[in-house]
C-alpha cells in the first residue's frame, strides 16, 4: 500500500514539476476562464441581484470548459514519447496513475478558481447572501466531480483520432448531476434563499460514487488499445 | 527500448530516472546515477532530455531500460536517426552489457554493426525468418 501512494506522489510531483516548466495547461485554462468572464459581463451587464441569480451558472460552465482544457493537456504529455508504454510495462498498478493525474488536475482547476474568484466578484458585483463558508465545500466537491470524470475519459478517449471532440462529447452528459448540484448550491448561497445542505450532499455523493467506479474500471482503460 | 525514447523531454536525465525508478520501488539517486554513468552520460547534467542529441537520448533510453536490472533487454532500432561516431559508441555499450550477462535482443536495419557483438543473427523478411547464422549473411536485396 505504501507502494500504492509513493508511486501516487511520484507521479504527481513529476506532473506537477511538468506543469511549472510548460505552463501549458494553467494559461490556457487561465485565458479561457478569462475570456469567458469579460465577454459575459459586457454582453449582459448585469445588476447584482440578477448577477447573484445567474453567477452559479456562469462560474461552473467557465471552470467545466476551462477543465477540458486542461484534462487534453495532462494525457497529451504521456503520449509523447510513448511515455505511457513505459509506464504500462513497469510493475505499478494502474491506479496511483489516474489518481496522480487527478489530483493534478485538481489542483489546476483550484488554482484557477482562487484567481478568477476575485475577478467574478468584481465583474458581476457578487456578494453571498447566504453562508459564504459553503462555497468552500461546494468549490472543492465541484472540482473533484469535474476532474475525477474528466481524467477517466481523457484517458478513455487518448486512442481515438480527435480526442479533443470526444472527450467533451463523453464528459459532459456524465457531468450533468453534477453541475446541476453545483449551480443550484452557488445559487443558493449567493441569493440566501434557501439551504444549499442538499445540493452539498448531492455533490458528496456523486464524487464518491464516480471516483470509486473511475478506480474500477481504469486498469481495462489503460490496458485497451 | 523501444522506437520512441521512453523519456520526458522536459525533464533531466535524473529526474526521469528518478521518475521511472520509483514505478520499479527503487528508493534515491544511486542506481539511477549509476544507470547514466552505465552509458558515459552525466548524471549532473540538468539540461532537459528533449534538448539532447538523438545519440544522447537513445543512450538515456538505454539508462531508462538498465535501470531496473532486467535480464533480457529487448531492443528495437537503437541505432535509428544516430551518427556514425553514435553508433559505434553505442554498439561497444551494448557489447559491455552482454559481457555483464545480459541477453540483448536487438532488432536492427543496421545488422554489420553487430559485428563481432552479436551471437547470432536471425534475417527476417515478410514476417518469416529468412536465415539464422552464427555469422552475418549478406543475401541479396536483404538489410545489411
Amino acid at each position: 500500500m505504501s507502494s500504492f501512494w509513493a508511486i501516487t506522489a511520484a507521479t504527481l510531483a513529476k506532473d506537477l514539476r511538468l506543469e511549472w516548466r510548460s505552463k501549458d495547461a494553467i494559461n490556457s485554462m487561465l485565458f479561457f476562464a478569462l475570456l469567458v468572464v469579460v465577454i459575459f459581463s459586457f454582453s449582459f451587464d448585469p445588476t447584482a441581484e440578477e448577477s447573484r441569480h445567474i453567477a452559479g451558472g456562469l462560474i461552473w460552465v467557465a471552470f467545466l470548459f476551462a477543465a477540458v482544457v486542461a484534462l487534453n493537456q495532462t494525457w497529451a504529455r504521456e503520449m509523447r514519447n510513448a511515455v505511457l508504454d513505459a509506464y504500462r510495462v513497469s510493475p505499478a498498478p494502474a491506479n496511483p496513475l489516474f489518481l496522480a493525474k487527478a489530483f493534478g488536475n485538481f489542483i489546476f482547476v483550484s488554482i484557477i478558481q482562487a484567481l478568477m474568484t476575485p475577478l467574478f466578484t468584481v465583474f458581476y458585483n457578487l456578494r453571498p447572501l447566504g453562508p459564504a463558508w459553503q462555497l468552500i465545500p461546494v468549490a472543492i466537491l465541484g472540482s473533484w466531480a469535474l476532474v475525477v470524470n474528466g481524467t477517466f475519459f481523457a484517458a478513455m478517449s487518448l486512442h481515438t483520432r480527435s480526442r479533443e471532440i470526444m472527450l467533451p462529447i463523453l464528459l459532459f452528459p456524465f457531468s450533468i448531476p453534477a453541475l446541476v448540484a453545483m449551480v443550484q448550491a452557488t445559487n443558493t448561497i449567493l441569493t440566501g434563499q434557501d439551504s444549499a445542505k442538499f445540493w452539498i450532499v448531492l455533490l458528496l455523493t456523486y464524487d464518491v460514487v464516480f471516483t470509486v467506479a473511475c478506480l474500477l474500471l481504469f486498469e481495462t482503460v489503460l490496458d485497451a488499445e | 527500448m523501444a522506437h520512441p525514447s521512453l523519456l520526458y523531454d522536459e525533464l533531466s536525465a535524473m529526474e526521469n530516472l528518478r521518475y521511472f525508478g520509483r514505478l520499479y520501488g527503487i528508493e534515491g539517486n544511486h542506481r539511477c546515477a549509476d544507470a547514466i554513468r552505465k552509458v558515459h552520460l552525466d548524471p549532473s547534467l540538468a539540461r532537459p532530455v528533449g534538448q539532447y542529441s538523438q545519440g544522447m537520448r537513445q543512450r538515456m533510453s538505454l539508462a531508462r531500460a538498465l535501470l531496473h536490472d532486467p535480464g533480457i533487454l529487448l531492443l528495437d532500432e537503437p541505432f535509428s536517426n544516430v551518427d556514425a561516431c553514435s553508433a559505434s559508441e553505442m554498439v561497444n555499450l551494448l557489447g559491455t552489457i552482454r559481457d555483464a550477462g545480459k541477453t540483448l535482443f536487438l532488432v536492427t536495419h543496421q545488422a554489420a554493426l553487430l559485428d563481432g557483438i552479436a551471437d547470432e543473427f536471425v534475417l527476417m523478411g515478410a514476417g518469416k525468418i529468412v536465415s539464422r547464422t552464427r555469422e552475418r549473411q549478406i543475401i541479396e536485396g536483404a538489410p545489411r
